[in-house]
């Protein structure tokens, strides 16, 4: 070493060399005054901020976003809407008279009555939790199962990653509202939740794979990861310890945006009437059955219609604001 | 190049071979007998539906089945109906007008989502931004089939400036409205994305140094911007023409044109397996064609793609 | 110089403020300084200290939110701060060019090479001339034959004029050098020069028949040419991922001098590359300039450097300017106690000025006692070493100097890690399906490192050493050759042996922003290899954090923090911990301090020194940075593709490199030529 290794880092000063002898000799040679630009100690730690990880980084970005709040009130609302639907109507949703056929609203039954006579606003409202629990039943295990396989495709590679790659091609080659139609004819009438949630995760889970495929091989390089691999921790442990939880935001963000259009998706499939059997209320039915009367009763398509943007909307404001909190440069998608 | 395109065609064989077989799975394999069903109430002379059943190589194991239906794909004998109408006419019947609706959806989704998404990259956080970001919101919010809905209802019926539907054989004027409504969320995606990319691109190093090479911002906006911000979007508007294809199930179904859609709904109803099958295979078909030509739009669009994988 | 012309740029009192939703920040505070036409001028400052905002300023180009909000900016008597927009675009490229910093982001990927300086060429619309042309035309007058000082004379040879003037000529049995004939490049008036020298008596006729002037295309590549980009005309046709970092920067800066700029504003043009290419371009880059009478701003951390390259330096510091004046004043005479630091932490200038201070002391001491240092370098270890320099033996070397101090106790004089004929091949996937090359990154490598000393290992990009370093940190299994660690080979250890063998060897990687786990907190991250390997209860790992971040410097506070909170230093001790938790006994530092700023920098390299000397540790250091090399290790082993080249006893191979490649490296050190000690080059102020 060539300089002194007496001197610590932090002591190093103005006091360690003797000003020049003639600093004004020059008179193009300006230096600024010590006392104006203060120096502190080399690459101190200021101690003062209060700590924060990534996530909560994540969070406080959030928490400033209008949009944000906008989106949590909302779902949070739908949310309740679909849990407890008789708190906020006691009409029952199934309970029609053709008497009341096409009649107008009046009090007790806002929206008014459709073809088969039943009360409008109770099925709008009973219809939330089918969208719901489709939405996020679906998104839970189409993540799952998106996850699984990117990651493992992406953390081993080689010969995993070329089969899981092809079955995701081939996945990635059928468009999902496709087959859907498909299998969800052979349930027909016998369809329920479950065999929708089912159908949606079996054929949507590829974009959440690929995502999480390219995050996770983005992440299995870093230099954190070698170090880890140098310290004696196992491949699948260094897999679920650091590469996952660095590997997760987009896949959150994905999985949200997801959301929305799978409830898009089960609402499609019931207005097809391949979806949610009579059974069970469901706005994609009410829709389709609205159409029949949209000339003379367009009201009767827009109140479903209505709540089911409503929720779709809440959703995709969610994904939104988690994006925008979770990586300011993501992409859609 | 041709190597490139080489590569992606090899690619795509166990593809198409997986996607048709799981296809074919799917339509086959589930519970129920359509031969037993063809006559209706009254069942099926057993010798006949024998019969049937040997002549659709029904007896046979799956996979022979679907050996046979490959081979149907490749000699252009798609079968028939099993009420005796071939199922090539069926397909050709129903794919022109789909494949309209399709290319106009993507004419109109691709022509305005680059255009106010370019004004909305290039002055990000301005007024024209944030409304079209709420837009773009509220149209991936309508479901299409409710675009749809809405659409025929003001436009066609209150305002009556379109046909509400379109019937047989429509014209472009009639398919103008069913393919907004196609068009719609796709084009909140195209927006969206040419918007992030635009503002992304314009924060590119080489954005800097092409203004330092003395460019007017005219020309650093079209032809560095707009010209490396196109990439991504390229790719999703081609990956896109498949998906619109498939969404005009929908589309279909609320203006009652008589497209693929209209077809395998019907095929559908009508427990037409075959049909099914075909109708399906073709959709699939072309979306992962144009799949392939998005990886070629893309390697000449980047020049680095060609040499890269 | 002439002090009193007027200044082509004339900063006066420039402030720069950054707005934010959240912030503001001042980023140039006060700045003044001018730059006389045909100057040169560098400002330095380390990360942060607003020397690219200022650059940036001058053309317009800032960031989103930075706004020139005081002072003024005069370019040739144009007032530029808060000028239009248009008044920019007129002045940029044709007024002030800019080289930028890194040259894999600053040139659009889907356009060609030649397309991109075409770009430039006619968006200003110019054509050139060149100051060797006055130089050439004086020449003439003592040629044979008559010119004229017209436009016509400065047309330049196209590819069609040329290839015929070369078949004339071979037709007549004359030969010119292909440099000699540039495509776009040369002149009329300097290929008349060149026939008449070739003693043609008609070289008028000849040059003016043939040189009849060129397409942007032919001066594209002419431009290139220029620039030192070979085969330039087959080069302009290709993309950028085509080219090679320093390939790139050429372009960049054919680019940039397209339009013949008076100011050329270069933002740390070569950070990005090799320390050897980085000496050709800037040599090139200056010779051209001053062909060319163009002004050069240069925007630099690296104090030697600028020091090199420009008459006068800038030293900034937290946006402002702390001293100003002539290069080599301010490197031998700085008065501001920040840029005495700088001076003093600059590992080029630091050693260099040492040495020329106490000539005759050993230089190189080793940490620890001070016995050690003394008994380091004798005259005749450096004959000794003289035997070896390719094969690495070094067993009647530098043993003697290790002394049996402090770091006796763990048998300071034994190999403790001895690597020989290490090789490892890639196979390459080639472009056609099913074939592949091999690529030997690391070709019979050996190299022996003793208990308690720091060996490095030194190398360009693609030398392979960091190669050697993951294959020493049983990363990476080798084609052939042994790694022989403690007198066990790791190669045969299985994989309770290979758990226990990570305990003694731990690295620390270059980049402070991609090592350490961003979702752990420092503690989870210190904890981690202790809880691996399972040492000790949840109290003791607590302790044993605590203890670690306290040998690192930092605050045990430090600890509920998260990486994205520490600068890079700071990130660099928390790796450094991270490494020492398990007590290992050698650690591979793999370009360790090689993104850090000069100052953090200096301060690390104290810490691993200081570290070495209290735990007895060997240090295996990887780094392409020869000025470090020369601070911390005993024993130096030069890589160039894939083998070593020359080895030996560090100040050895700084005194008397034997091999043309280690010299190379050596005159690259930027600031290398510069003698700052004041007993060769004039001192005014003396």
């Amino acid at each position: 070493m060539t300089r002194d290794h007496s001197r610590a880092a932090d002591s190093r000063g103005p006091a360690d060399k003797p000003p020049s002898k003639q600093p004004a000799a020059r008179q193009d040679h300006f230096f600024a005054d010590p006392d104006e630009v203060v120096l502190g100690a080399v690459d101190t730690f200021d101690e003062s901020r209060p700590p924060s990880s990534l996530w909560s980084d994540a969070w406080s970005s959030l928490r400033r976003q209008p949009l944000f709040w906008v989106a949590t009130a909302l779902t949070l609302l739908i949310i309740v809407v679909a849990l407890f639907p008789g708190l906020f109507s006691s009409a029952d949703p199934q309970y029609c008279t053709l008497t009341e056929h096409l009649e107008k609203p009046r009090a007790g039954h806002p929206f008014g009555f459709d073809r088969q006579g039943c009360d409008v606003y109770s099925r709008v409202v009973y219809g939330a939790r089918a969208s719901v629990t489709v939405g996020l039943l679906a998104t839970l295990f189409a993540s799952l199962i998106g996850t699984v396989i990117g990651a493992t495709a992406g953390y081993y590679g080689g010969w995993a990653d070329s089969i899981l790659a092809r079955l995701t091609d081939i996945f990635y080659a059928i468009p999902v509202i496709l087959a859907a139609i498909v299998v969800m004819q052979v349930f027909r009438s016998r369809a329920t939740v479950f065999s929708v949630v089912v159908v949606i995760s079996l054929f949507a889970w590829v974009n959440v794979a690929r995502i999480a495929r390219g995050a996770v091989m983005g992440v299995k390089n870093a230099d954190f990861i070698t170090a880890a691999t140098a310290l004696g921790v196992s491949r699948f442990r260094i897999l679920l310890r650091h590469v996952l939880p660095n590997a997760v935001a987009p896949i959150i963000v994905t999985a949200t945006t997801q959301l929305g259009t799978f409830i898009v998706l089960e609402a499609t499939l019931s207005f097809l009437g391949l979806g949610l059997p009579s059974s069970i209320v469901s706005w994609g039915q009410d829709i389709s059955s609205a159409q029949a009367n949209l000339r003379t009763d367009p009201a009767l398509l827009f109140y479903p219609a209505g709540a089911l943007a409503l929720t779709v909307l809440a959703f995709i404001m969610m994904g939104d604001a988690v994006r925008d909190a979770l990586d300011p440069k993501a992409v859609r998608r | 190049m041709a190597k490139y395109l080489g590569k992606r065609l090899l690619q795509l064989i166990p593809v198409f071979f997986g996607a048709t077989l799981l296809i074919y799975a799917l339509v086959f394999l589930m519970p129920g007998d359509p031969i037993a069903a063809l006559g209706g109430d009254r069942g099926l002379n057993e010798e006949v539906a024998a019969r049937i059943r040997a002549e659709r190589h029904l007896d046979q194991p799956f996979l022979i089945q679907y050996l046979y239906y490959i081979k149907g794909i490749f000699t252009l004998d798609l079968g028939t109906t099993l009420n005796a109408r071939p199922v090539l006419e069926v397909v050709a019947n129903a794919y022109p007008v789909t494949v309209k609706l399709a290319l106009m959806a993507l004419a109109i989704e691709a022509v305005m989502g680059v255009a106010t998404g370019l004004i909305a990259g290039l002055r990000k956080g301005g007024v024209f931004d944030s409304t079209f970001l709420v837009v773009s919101l509220v149209v991936i919010a309508v479901p299409t089939f409710v675009m749809g809905y809405v659409l025929q209802f003001f436009i066609g019926v209150k305002l009556g400036w379109l046909p509400p539907t379109a019937g047989t054989d429509p014209g472009f004027k009639s398919l103008l409205m069913p393919a907004c409504a196609l068009a719609a969320v796709s084009y909140a995606y195209v927006l969206r994305l040419t918007r992030v990319s635009v503002f992304e691109t314009s924060t590119a190093d080489f954005v800097r140094t092409a203004t330092a090479k003395g460019l007017t911002r005219h020309r650093v906006v079209s032809h560095h911007i707009l010209r490396n911000s196109l990439i991504p979007v390229v790719t999703f508007l081609g990956a896109d023409l498949g998906a619109l294809m498939g969404g005009a199930v929908v589309t279909e179904g609320v203006f009652n044109i008589h497209g693929v859609g209209h077809a395998l709904l019907q095929a559908i109803r009508q427990m037409e397996p075959s049909a099914v099958v075909s109708l399906v295979t073709v959709l699939v078909m072309v979306y992962m064609l144009s799949n392939l030509l998005v990886d070629l739009l893309y390697a000449a669009l980047d020049p680095r793609i060609r040499y890269d994988s | 110089m002439n002090e009193t012309s007027a200044p082509l740029l004339a900063i006066k009192d420039l402030e720069v403020t950054f707005r934010s939703r959240t912030s503001t920040v001042h980023a140039v505070r006060g700045v003044s300084f001018d730059l006389e036409p045909g100057g040169s001028l560098a400002i330095v400052g380390e990360s942060g200290s607003g020397k690219s905002t200022c650059a940036h300023a001058i053309i317009n180009l800032l960031p989103g939110g930075g706004r020139v909000t005081g002072g003024s900016i005069k370019f040739e008597g144009q007032e530029l701060a808060r000028a239009p927009e248009w008044t920019f675009v007129k002045v940029r490229g044709s007024g002030i060019g800019l080289v930028p910093q890194d040259p894999m982001s600053n040139l659009n990927p889907v356009y060609r090479i030649g397309s991109q300086v075409k770009e430039a060429l006619k968006a200003n619309g110019v054509d050139v001339s060149r100051s060797t042309f006055k130089a050439l035309v004086s020449q003439l007058d003592n040629m044979p034959g008559s010119y004229e000082d017209t436009p016509q004379a400065r047309l330049y040879l196209s590819t069609q004029g040329r290839a015929a003037l070369v078949e004339e000529l071979s037709q007549r049995g004359v030969e010119l050098p292909s440099r000699d004939l540039v495509v776009g490049f040369t002149t009329r008036v300097e290929v008349q020069a060149r026939l008449a020298a070739a003693g043609l008596d008609d070289a008028a006729e000849l040059a003016s028949k043939y040189v009849t002037g060129t397409n942007a295309t032919d001066r594209v590549a002419g431009l290139l040419a220029e620039a030192g980009l070979p085969d330039a005309a087959r080069r302009a046709r290709q993309f950028p991922h085509e080219f090679s970092g320093g390939m790139r920067q050429r372009a960049l800066i054919a680019m940039a001098l397209a339009a013949r700029p008076k100011l050329l504003i270069a933002d740390e043009p070569t950070s990005a590359l090799d320390v050897t290419v980085q000496r050709q371009i800037l040599d090139h880059l200056g010779t051209l300039t001053r062909e060319l009478g163009t002004a050069v701003l240069l925007i630099t951390h690296d104090l030697g450097l600028a020091a090199e390259r420009a008459e006068r330096l800038v030293v900034m510091h937290k946006g402002r300017v702390v001293e100003a004046g002539p290069s080599l004043q301010i490197l031998r005479h700085p008065v501001h106690p920040y840029t005495q630091r700088l001076v003093e932490a600059a590992p080029s200038l630091s050693s260099r000025r040492i040495q020329v201070a106490a000539p005759d002391l050993p230089e190189r001491a080793l940490p620890g006692t001070d016995g050690r240092a003394a008994d380091k370098t004798e005259p005749a270890e450096a004959d000794l070493d003289g035997a070896e320099t390719l094969e690495g033996d070094e067993s009647v070397e530098f043993g003697s100097g290790i002394d049996q101090g402090d770091g006796g106790a763990k048998a300071a004089n034994r190999v403790i890690l001895d690597v020989s004929n290490l090789t490892k091949v890639f196979r390459l996937r080639g472009k056609a399906l099913g074939r592949h090359s091999d690529f030997m990154a690391v070709d019979d490598v050996s190299i022996k490192v003793r208990r308690g000393t720091t060996v490095a290992l030194v190398g360009e990009s693609g030398s392979g050493k960091s190669t050697v370093a993951n294959m020493v940190l049983a990363l990476l299994k080798p084609t052939s050759g042994q790694i022989v660690f403690d007198g066990v080979d790791i190669s045969t250890l299985d994989r309770k042996e290979l758990f226990k063998f990570r305990r003694r060897v731990q690295p620390v990687f270059q980049d402070p922003y991609g090592s350490l786990d961003p979702m752990f907190s420092i503690y989870r991250i210190i904890e981690e290899p202790l809880r691996t390997h399972h040492v000790g209860d949840r109290k003791f790992r607590e302790d044993r954090v605590k203890e670690l971040l306290e040998r690192v410097a930092l605050p045990t506070s430090t600890m509920r923090r998260f990486p994205n909170e520490l600068s890079g230093g700071q990130r660099q001790r928390v790796a450094v911990a991270r490494a020492l938790a398990l007590d290992p006994e050698m650690v591979i530092l793999d370009e360790a301090v090689s993104a850090l700023d000069v100052l953090v920098q200096a301060q690390v390299l104290d810490l691993l020194v200081q570290l070495q000397r209290d735990l007895g540790l060997t240090y295996l250091f990887i780094t392409h940075d020869l000025a470090v090399v020369r601070q911390t290790a005993d024993r130096v082993y030069v890589m160039e593709a894939g083998r070593v080249v020359e080895s030996g006893p560090t100040d050895r191979v700084f005194d008397n490199p034997r091999q043309d490649y280690t010299r190379k490296l050596l005159e690259a050190i930027p600031g290398a030529s510069l003698d700052i000690g004041g007993w060769q080059l004039k001192d005014p102020a003396a």
